[in-house]
């Protein structure tokens, strides 16, 4: 046999080595995850807007924001100057706006970090109301709002003040700790 | 005054807490109302409000101080450890230490009720109102100036 019909052979066999070998050095290879920086988002999102509806198909929760994005730890979602409005059957109940907000996708809890101003709508009994406060947290599973700061509130032409809030949407309280002032005008004639 | 019921109401406190579902206010330390001429200070007070829209409005306080400017009568101030107000009767109730004071009038008792509508005052002893009465022996208190005296205090 010639030596040359060897070289065939040997080379084949010096490829399939040279696979086996790189296949082995493949499946050893620690796949090293590559960190990405925690300070900057994994993803981010402009002049985002998203809709939510009711089991009848009438919007019941529509919200904008300037800005969107999420960082590596998963944990949180940041928007900025967002707006969330919230309908019943279709009709406007009330909106949330705040120039940072961040949803903590664990706890389900909205942080407001930064002037956030509620407003109720008027409707043909109540008349608009706004509370304007720093910031403000949002618990929506128990369904409650709270915050430490200063709040100012008006309520048709009647207004008001208090040093921190805690409201319990079931059960329909507000609390006011501390420093309540109010100036109350009557709301059948004043409205 | 009649023109108060127009104004605007000015409450300060401490702290306080709205039950929407059951439309009660309340509002706790230090509290300072004033409507017009009418102002109440008191520890603590409660406004309920039925689906009529009458008012009930419970004070409490060491005691509570009510005030109020009449509309030709002067003014007229009065206390007690309870002070309870219906809209819907105009009857005003002041329990434990009663007392009301208009000019040199003065009625004491253990329980005042006093009718915005009629302007009539019943004033009880402790024995049948079963509250502690400002007076030594439980018994009513009421003094009525003659009224000369009454025309020249007005003018002071």
């Amino acid at each position: 046999m010639k030596f040359r019909n060897l070289i065939f052979p040997l080379t084949l066999a010096l490829i399939l080595g040279g696979l086996s070998a790189w296949l082995e050095r493949i499946s050893t290879l620690d796949v090293e995850e590559v960190k990405l920086d925690p300070a900057k988002p994994q993803y981010s999102m402009e002049n985002l807007s998203a809709s939510r509806f009711d089991t009848s198909g009438s919007l019941k929760e529509y919200l904008i924001a300037r800005q969107g994005w999420q960082l590596p730890d998963q944990e949180n979602v940041f928007l900025q100057n967002a707006d969330l409005q919230t309908f019943i059957n279709g009709e406007p109940q009330y909106s949330v706006n705040g120039l940072s907000a961040r949803y903590h996708l664990k706890e389900k809890k909205v942080y407001f970090e930064h002037d956030v101003v509620l407003e109720k709508t008027e409707d043909n009994q109540r008349p608009a109301a706004i509370v304007k406060t720093k910031n403000l947290v949002v618990d929506t599973v128990a369904q409650t709002a709270q915050t430490n700061e200063l709040i100012e509130f008006t309520y048709g032409k009647s207004q008001g003040s208090a040093q921190g809030a805690f409201y319990d949407h079931k059960s329909g309280k507000l609390d006011l700790p501390k420093q309540v002032k109010a100036l109350i005008y009557d709301v059948k004639t004043s409205h | 005054l009649e023109s108060d019921r127009n104004q605007p109401i000015s409450i300060e406190a401490d702290s306080g807490s709205l039950d929407q579902k059951n439309q009660v206010t309340v509002f706790t330390g230090n509290v300072v109302i004033k409507q017009g001429s009418l102002n109440i200070r008191a520890h603590a007070i409660r406004v309920a409000q039925d689906k009529q829209g009458n008012q009930l409005i419970q004070a409490e306080g060491n005691p509570v101080h009510f005030g109020q400017q009449l509309e030709d009568k002067g003014y007229v101030e009065g206390s007690g450890n309870q002070v309870e107000y219906e809209s819907s009767t105009g009857l005003v109730r002041l329990t434990g230490n009663a007392m009301v004071k208009r000019g040199g009038d003065v009625a004491r008792g253990a329980a005042i009720t006093y009718n915005m509508r009629t302007e009539v005052y019943t004033v009880l002893g402790s024995k049948i109102a079963g509250t502690a009465s400002g007076t030594k022996n439980g018994r009513v208190s009421v003094i009525i100036q003659p009224s000369t005296v009454n025309k020249n205090s007005k003018k002071k």
